[in-house]
């Protein structure tokens, strides 16, 4: 029987190595699939969900203070997402040769029948958003990406980010008028 | 309902983060206002757009990988952590430091084994000159300096303890890099 997130920080705190290996486990791909989303490449993602369980290591005695371990630890991985989007400032690690990733790249764009043109089409579309979100700034990305990709509702975000709702509202709703803006042609071609 | 006033609503609206009387009130608008009504279709593709953002598996070997690799940092980290101190040193710094401390041990050794190696040769000022000034020549002129005719400077194992010498007093990490070097010293043992 799976042990739930709870009893396994316990564990964790109390020094059982164990119980942390579980939570890597456990956690690991949603890190990463976030870090990705945030930075657009593998070795940056990479880098996100190893610097996020060592520093949880690291902070493991106040987890006893923690009540939501899963908000504690993507509050971690966006803030170090956040430097590395700083770092990267001025250069855009984003490419559009997945082929390069490992693995399969899983792509779930509609159910219907697809030409290799729709395909294309898609690609250029996707890189497209992706080059819009990374213009954004790094607060206004990461608010974008967390609410609007992975579904986080705005007080999840609030508490996530460690500041307001409104602040995570008003974010939210400058980065959509960026994006509007920048994907103007493409929104119009949808209606 | 104002248009300006139905604005301010309808990313919430899009959100589905407003109350049942609202919504009401911003569908009732929308139905009647094409402006608006083409705002909220912008919205909606936009959210549309993002969520159909790809993801990348990598693979279960790197998630296996990565697992290790997480695992064994945390043990380095162990003692800080219980400790209660914080490590200041991020990856990039880290790195550095490790790097660092691998240079000053290579140049140790490198020192105390040119000192070993060449403690019963007295090197010729020619030579020593030509080391001084051009130290990145050595490797492609040892074949040469050994082959030369020095009988009458010094002897063969001479020859061979000076090369290995020279070869040791070269810029730091030269040994290792080029491969020719250490061929060349098999080829006299």
């Amino acid at each position: 029987m799976p042990k739930s997130i709870p009893s396994l920080v316990e564990r964790f705190t109390s020094g059982d190595e164990s119980a942390f290996a579980e939570l890597v486990t456990r956690f690991q791909k949603k890190i990463y699939y976030l870090a990705f989303q945030m930075l657009g490449n593998h070795l940056d993602a990479d880098e996100v969900v190893q610097e996020t369980f060592v520093r949880v290591y690291r902070r493991r005695q106040e987890l006893r203070n923690v009540s939501n371990f899963t908000a504690f630890l993507i509050r971690i991985a966006t803030n170090y997402a956040i430097d590395l989007l700083r770092r990267h400032k001025g250069h855009s690690p984003i490419t559009d040769d997945q082929s390069s990733l490992p693995g399969e790249i899983q792509i779930e764009l509609s159910q219907r029948v697809r030409t290799p043109s729709d395909q294309f089409e898609d690609k250029v579309l996707m890189l497209e958003i992706r080059r819009a979100l990374e213009m954004l700034p790094p607060r206004q990305k990461i608010t974008a990406v967390l609410h609007d990709v992975e579904g986080y509702s705005k007080a999840e975000i609030a508490e996530i980010l460690d500041c307001p709702e409104a602040t995570v509202r008003s974010n939210l709703h400058i980065a959509r008028t960026k994006l509007k803006k920048v994907l103007k042609k493409r929104l119009a071609k949808r209606k | 309902m104002t248009c300006q006033h139905l604005l301010s609503l309808l990313e919430d609206y899009v959100d589905n983060d407003l109350s049942a009387t609202d919504r009401a009130r911003v569908s009732e608008h929308l139905d009647c206002c094409a402006t608006c009504r083409a705002e909220y279709e912008a919205i909606r593709n936009l959210k549309g757009l993002l969520k159909r953002q790809p993801t990348t598996d990598p693979g279960q070997p790197y998630w296996s990988e990565v697992s290790s690799l997480i695992l064994a940092r945390t043990v380095e980290a162990a003692p800080l952590a219980q400790s209660g101190r914080t490590l200041r040193l991020d990856t990039s710094e880290r790195t550095t430091f490790i790097r660092a401390l691998v240079s000053a041990a290579v140049s140790v050794s490198i020192l105390v084994a040119a000192l070993f190696l060449g403690s019963g040769v007295e090197l010729q000022q020619p030579v020593a000159v030509l080391v001084a000034k051009q130290p990145l020549l050595i490797s492609s002129s040892l074949t040469g300096l050994v082959d030369a005719n020095h009988g009458s400077i010094i002897t063969r194992d001479e020859q061979i303890r000076l090369v290995r010498g020279l070869s040791l007093l070269g810029p730091p990490g030269a040994i290792g890099r080029f491969p020719v070097i250490p061929n060349l010293m098999t080829t006299f043992d």
